[in-house]
């Protein structure tokens, strides 16, 4: 039981310090810092080049650092999940969560060192950040003590069969999204796919919103479908607050297109656009993981099976 | 059931949004005409005429900001005072527009310049703000400052390259094989830092200097394209005819409210609000 708390601590942090790696990232970009370290995996040469660490060297290097630790803490969470975790897909789960945080390091490297194909790096790279993200929140989901709590009871809730995939389709919707975001802060595309996928986006998670509340009024349903109550509200909440932080964040854009420099207040509105987008897509797939887990179709994917069975 | 569908047909429509966008040509910075191969390789005759010319500016013209240096202690005290150089404005003429033949001398070639044009770092910031060669021409970074540049050209139709140049080290020596106007040049340590190179297959060109004045020497005698480009400011086309040892004068106008920046509008190409399109500055010849 200690080695399950510790292992969803762990993946906690490893959310965090992912979430962490957006926000960086985003400065990297808001500050036109990405090109500012020419060489890769080296900086200028070095892996610690203290005298060269100023003006936006200071990003694009702090970035790298907490990409190479994030890579060694999902390192540690597999080795830890190998060791202690009995459902074969959560390890598997873990273990596309490493393989995508290398696959990312592999192309943040691709996106210094092939400048002719700057944009698809630079876009690829945007989405897998917030996959690798979607990936360690679905490891602390499934590894939280709530979860394993439920899963022991092995009870299903009415939920609405339509629920878990509406919630599917609402993270397809938000990594989509994600992507035409990561298109147009690198001025590879337009803002009009960007709002199209906000108002797709919208709808399907007030579909969410709305069909969670219908279901947690039913007089039998138990805590954990209650508190998808909690957590569908922070969503409609982040939801409202992304809408404004980019509408802020185009119009500061806008009005800085004539700035020598990077300036606020565009940096920090489109920096927690960003992070923004990233904490809505870890709401609504903690949503989903429950719809999942609780509706009675799918709880049967999703099942424990024993240790003797662990495919190696 | 049905907000299931709705949702998967708006989340079509966006992909399909998406990948109209995605197959939108890409708008590139003003370059050069097409030209067949040249056949001849220009011999001068002594004929040779000149064109020469001011760049105005009407209305008010912006403020030149404060750059923020900062973020590196040795650039704020090197350069404590630096102010933007998009937009230069001395008693109504219009510095750092770059005027070049645009069209008119296909049918020559010309030799490429021996001679390498020096661009500088200094007080973290490029000396100068708009340069020309030509193809093939050599251009020499060297670096006057005591902190660290990485050199990234931009362009469209060139190779790509970004290098670090820490302080006191060798020039970095190289060339563009390709015309294009402009490339433009940054250092990514330093965001402010920007400058225009303009890679022609001749040599003819001019950047108007602090009074808007510019002169191209040389040119055969003939029919011509005069462009001015600036960064903030768009193109403008004049035509002329330059006789046999003839000076001709030129003009080009730039208005205040016309701003323009090739190339980097793409924040929003997707959505121009007819209210605050921006167009080119008119045509100005005389």
């Amino acid at each position: 039981m200690r080695g399950e708390r510790a292992i969803h601590r762990l993946a906690l942090v490893t959310v965090g310090a992912t979430f962490l790696l957006i926000v960086l990232g985003a400065l990297v970009t808001s500050n036109e810092a990405g090109d500012s370290v020419p060489d890769w995996p080296t900086a200028f040469g070095r892996w610690l080049p203290l005298d060269h660490i100023v003006g936006n060297v200071v990003y694009e290097y702090t970035h790298r650092v907490v990409a190479a630790t994030v890579a060694l803490m999902t390192l540690a969470l597999n080795m830890a999940l190998w060791r202690r975790e009995e459902r074969s897909w959560v390890r598997g789960l873990g273990l596309m969560a490493l393989l995508a945080v290398l696959g990312q390091a592999l192309l943040g490297g691709a996106r210094v060192l092939f400048l002719e194909h700057r944009f698809a790096l630079a876009l690829t790279h945007a989405f897998m950040a917030q996959f690798f993200f979607g990936l360690t929140v679905s490891v602390a989901v499934v590894t939280s003590p709530r979860w394993r709590r439920w899963e022991a009871r092995e009870r299903t809730a009415h939920l609405p069969a339509y629920l878990p995939k509406l919630c599917g389709a609402a993270v397809l919707g938000l990594f989509v999204q994600l992507l035409l975001g990561a298109g147009f802060r690198h001025r590879g595309l337009g803002i009009l796919p960007h709002i199209l996928g906000a108002i797709v986006v919208s709808g399907a998670i007030l579909g969410v919103v709305r069909a969670v509340r219908r279901a947690v009024r039913a007089p039998e349903a138990p805590s954990e479908v209650r508190a998808l109550a909690r957590q569908a509200l922070w969503a409609a909440g982040l939801l409202v607050a992304q809408i404004a932080l980019g509408i802020a964040a185009y119009f500061a854009r806008r009005a800085s297109r004539f700035d020598p420099q990077p300036l606020e207040p565009m940096i920090s509105l489109t920096v927690a656009h960003v992070a923004g987008g990233a904490a809505l897509l870890a709401i609504v797939l903690v949503l989903t993981w429950w719809t999942v887990g609780l509706s009675e179709r799918a709880r049967a994917a999703v099942a424990p099976r024993p240790m003797s069975e662990r495919a190696f | 059931m049905k907000t299931w569908r709705l949702s998967a047909l708006a989340l079509i429509l966006a992909l399909a949004a998406l990948s109209l966008q995605c197959g939108k040509k890409e708008e590139v910075s003003e370059a050069p005409k097409e030209e067949a191969a040249p056949t001849t390789t220009y011999q001068p005759t002594g004929d040779e005429g000149a064109i020469v010319g001011v760049v105005n500016f009407t209305g008010q013209p912006p403020q030149r900001r404060r750059i923020q240096m900062e973020a590196d202690p040795v650039c704020a005290q090197k350069n404590p005072n630096a102010l933007s150089e998009e937009v230069i404005v001395n008693n109504g003429k219009l510095q750092n527009v770059f005027v070049y033949v645009k069209s008119g001398l296909e049918k020559y070639s010309f030799p490429v310049p021996a001679e390498e044009v020096v661009l500088d770092q200094n007080g973290c910031m490029y000396r100068p703000h708009v340069l020309g060669v030509m193809a093939n021409q050599n251009v020499k970074i060297i670096t006057s400052d005591p902190t660290n540049h990485n050199i990234h050209p931009t362009p469209k139709n060139n190779p790509e390259w970004n290098v670090n140049q820490p302080p006191g080290s060798d020039p970095i020596i190289r060339s563009f094989p390709r015309p294009e106007v402009m490339i433009p040049v940054k250092c990514n340590q330093h965001p402010w830092m920007r400058a225009y190179i303009g890679v022609l297959r001749h040599p003819f060109h001019a950047v108007s200097k602090e009074d808007g004045s510019f002169e191209i020497k040389g040119l055969p005698p003939g029919e011509y394209e005069i462009e001015a480009w600036h960064e903030r400011y768009g193109a403008q086309v004049a035509k002329v005819t330059v006789g046999a040892k003839e000076t001709k004068q030129i003009e080009f106008t730039y208005a205040a409210g016309q701003a323009y920046r090739p190339g980097s509008l793409r924040l929003m190409p997707a959505l121009v609000l007819p209210c605050c399109e921006m167009g080119r500055a008119s045509i100005s010849k005389r």
